[in-house]
């Protein structure tokens, strides 16, 4: 692994292991998407109950009017095909589609474990800044930016020389991996080398 | 928010998801012909008569009133996570009480980390309750990255001391969050 100058490696922490420590919870994740969809059908279910009482109020006749759902319920029987159907049908299906897909799709993981006894996270833009700092700090390599999923990390950053470009791409990857070597599994690293003016 | 709202969530937007694409797709093949023997109107005498039916009233008021309270504590079950209560830790035979409040622990140990460890920049602690689990959550923001591994081990050591602190304490979980200061800035050139 080639060493960088300039750079202090973070290593793999070597407390002991042997303290006890609390337990480690479950892992840090997103909202899952149903929750929206489930504030969302909750206010729904909340109209229908307070139009439900205010038609229980007109046929009390606490308040003035007619009810809604009476008139519903009449307009239902001897119903036929009108052509605001299709554009109420393609909205029916769109907003199914989409809470079935809610309902569905797990909660995402926001976090990367981080390699020690306790329960320790970094998110993946931080792990980013982590591996920008590590890829500035090849000699001969300024303006690294990293982009990050919880997966890979990818860097694109300027050379002052760009003949040497491919030995650089080499040290960034090896000074990206020593940097982030805290996490397991390590994410990818993948370096392109971007054209532009030295500094 | 707990495991139960999530299930209720996942549950009613399927169920609901389902009916809307079956209507939805219902009303856009009505005209088409693709399906044979479908009506040409609805017919639901059965419903139509039904308000005038002496418990019509009564039944949309019950459903009115059910919908409205499930409405509301549905609703209130996604409020964010709320505060971690405080864990007994004596037995009901014994007399006396000692219990410990996670979210004092939360706050101590967040500056005790910053005080001892000059690693660490800045530290908050909270303790929340989780999917129904106790948790204390600390976000710690390290000076620097190359800091990162003073600041694990500080954690970790932390960590530790929550154990031997709460050691009796059933259910009490700890979870940390390494933060970079200034990270999004160390993303941009560095050319001193």
């Amino acid at each position: 692994m080639t060493a960088v100058p300039g750079m202090t490696t973070p290593a793999v922490p070597t407390t002991a292991v042997s303290a006890a420590r609390p337990d480690a919870g479950r892992p840090p994740s997103a909202l899952p998407a149903a929750a929206p969809a489930g504030v969302f059908l909750a206010f729904v279910l909340l109209g229908l109950g307070v139009v439900a009482l205010r038609d229980t109020a007109v046929a009390l006749q606490w308040l003035p009017g007619t009810p809604w759902i009476d008139a519903m319920v009449h307009r239902i029987d001897g119903l036929r095909f009108t052509w605001t159907m299709i554009l109420a049908g393609l909205a029916a299906l769109v907003v199914g589609i989409a809470l079935v897909i809610a309902a569905l799709r797990p909660s995402r993981k926001t976090a990367l474990p981080v390699t020690a006894a306790s329960s320790i996270w970094i998110s993946p833009w931080e792990l980013a800044a982590v591996a920008s700092y590590a890829a500035n700090s090849v000699p001969g390599v300024f303006d690294a930016r990293t982009a990050a999923t919880r997966r890979a990390l990818t860097i694109s950053a300027r050379v002052t020389d760009s003949e040497t470009a491919e030995a650089k791409v080499a040290d960034i990857v090896a000074a990206v991996h020593a940097a982030t070597a805290i996490v397991a599994p390590s994410p990818k690293v993948a370096v392109t080398i971007r054209k532009g003016a030295t500094p | 928010m707990t495991r139960l709202t999530m299930a209720a969530d996942r549950v009613a937007a399927i169920v609901v998801g389902g009916v809307l694409i079956v209507v939805g797709a219902g009303a856009l093949l009505w005209h088409t012909g693709l399906i044979p023997g479908f009506p040409e109107a609805i017919t639901a005498p059965a419903v139509n008569d039904a308000p005038s039916a002496w418990w019509w009233h009564w039944s949309v008021a019950a459903v009115g009133v059910a919908c409205t309270a499930v409405a509301v504590r549905w609703l209130a079950a996604h409020r964010p996570a709320g505060k971690a209560a405080p864990i007994q830790l004596h037995d009901s035979d014994t007399p006396g009480t000692v219990s410990i409040d996670p979210s004092e622990v939360a706050t101590a140990v967040a500056e005790a980390l910053i005080r001892r460890h000059p690693a660490v920049a800045s530290a908050k602690g909270r303790a929340v309750t989780d999917r129904g689990e106790r948790i204390i959550e600390l976000a710690v923001t390290t000076g620097h990255p190359s800091d990162l591994t003073a600041t694990i081990e500080a954690i970790d050591a932390t960590c530790a001391d929550i154990a031997r602190a709460t050691s009796g304490a059933p259910g009490l979980a700890a979870r940390a969050m390494i933060h970079i200061k200034d990270g999004r800035t160390l993303t941009r050139p560095r050319l001193e």
